[in-house]
């Protein structure tokens, strides 16, 4: 690698910490400034992490939009670093826990996340109505592969929501004996959570839905519709979610916008 | 309206000893992000975020140079940036603050003052 790929690399690195409408006015900057560096250009090129981080600080919305969750993968990638996270937390307090991985203690320790799996389950079945709404299949709707992409996306969610609580338990054990006592309650927020994540999605490319309008009023609430209506940004469709449920309207509905 | 005007312009001459020395840099005619950095011995990290935040205040204005220019000296086109009046009035304040500024970087025959 040459001295002036290796820096054009580092300028490149760094752009990414730069909001997305300045970066590529940003690295035509620095890399036109770079062409004038006949010395130390590797600290010059490092100078550059700090001003994309202090442009990353001082873009209104930056940081916000940087933690987004709207698109599906930044999800996942959201939830495999909180599974990492946790796994790291309870690597220090190895010896404390060996005994839960034993063969006597392995058993009982499985047999009461298990339980507590279900219960929790249970628990958000009757006090959340656990429906993603209706979705009507339509012909000229998605494709069998969006729509099965989809619920593996939920799916994904689910597995991977589940062991960071068993590992925060654990990683708390030392300084809080009854933190598995806890771990039901932050799977039932943690199950809500993804299932109103879902909800607030299109089916088509999983970002979030966006531009909410509120429709009607609640006096037409019997003749007529009253709810907010929320569109895909890339045009997929709008989805209908009633503000007050009715026996004729109790859950969201998804309109494909090519039908 | 005064009231909010004064205090902008109490608020801007209160730059720090580094932006004052990259504002008086930009006014002597050191007109790029590199120029400033040679002239200042400030490092990178320094100058350019400074830059920025002198151009969020309104006290430089950057264009980039014309692509023919450039072209004919074979060479990537530059950011240049400039001293806007509002600077000019927020460096007048900062020398009065910090007296040895302008012995620093005299403002060059060249330069744009």
């Amino acid at each position: 690698m040459t001295s002036r790929t290796f820096h054009a690399a580092i300028l490149r690195n760094a752009a990414v910490l730069v909001p997305a409408p300045r970066r590529a006015d940003w690295l035509a900057e620095w890399n036109a400034e770079l062409c004038y560096i006949d010395r130390d250009a590797t600290a010059f090129c490092l100078g550059s992490f700090r001003d994309a981080l202090w442009l990353r600080c001082h873009t209104p919305g930056a940081i916000r939009r940087m933690f987004s969750m709207d698109s599906p993968l930044r999800c996942v990638l959201f939830l495999v670093s909180l599974v990492a996270l946790t796994l790291s937390l309870i690597f220090p307090f190895r010896d404390l826990w060996r005994p839960l991985w034993s063969p006597p203690g392995a058993e009982q320790f499985a047999l009461a996340i298990l339980q507590m799996y279900l219960v929790a389950l249970l628990v958000l079945a009757a006090l959340w109505p656990p429906s993603l709404g209706d979705y009507p299949a339509d012909p000229s709707g998605p494709s069998v592969k969006i729509r099965l992409r989809r619920w593996i996306f939920l799916a994904a969610k689910f597995v991977l929501l589940t062991p960071i609580p068993i590992f925060l338990s654990v990683a708390l054990l030392p300084v809080f004996p009854g933190a598995p006592s806890i771990l039901m309650f932050v799977w039932i927020f943690g199950f809500r959570w993804v299932l109103a994540d879902q909800r607030r999605r299109c089916p088509v490319c999983l970002h979030f839905l966006s531009n909410p309008v509120t429709i009607g009023s609640p006096s037409q609430s019997v003749l007529g519709r009253y709810g907010t209506e929320l569109a895909c940004p890339h045009g997929h469709g709008v989805l209908y979610v009633p503000g007050a449920p009715t026996t004729w309207s109790s859950r969201q509905r998804w309109q494909y916008l090519s039908s | 309206m005064l009231h909010s005007y004064t205090a902008r312009v109490t608020s801007s001459a209160k730059l720090s000893h580094t932006a004052a020395m990259i504002l008086q840099a930009i006014h002597a005619g050191h007109v790029y992000g590199f120029s400033v950095m040679e002239t200042t011995g400030l490092p990178s990290g320094t100058v350019y975020p400074a830059l920025r935040r002198l151009e969020r205040d309104g006290l430089i204005g950057s264009q980039w140079e014309s692509q023919r220019i450039a072209d004919a000296d074979q060479r990537p086109a530059r950011k240049y940036y400039r001293i806007t009046p509002a600077g000019k009035i927020t460096l007048q304040a900062s020398r009065m603050r910090y007296p040895l500024l302008a012995r620093l970087f005299p403002v060059s025959a060249g330069g744009k003052a």
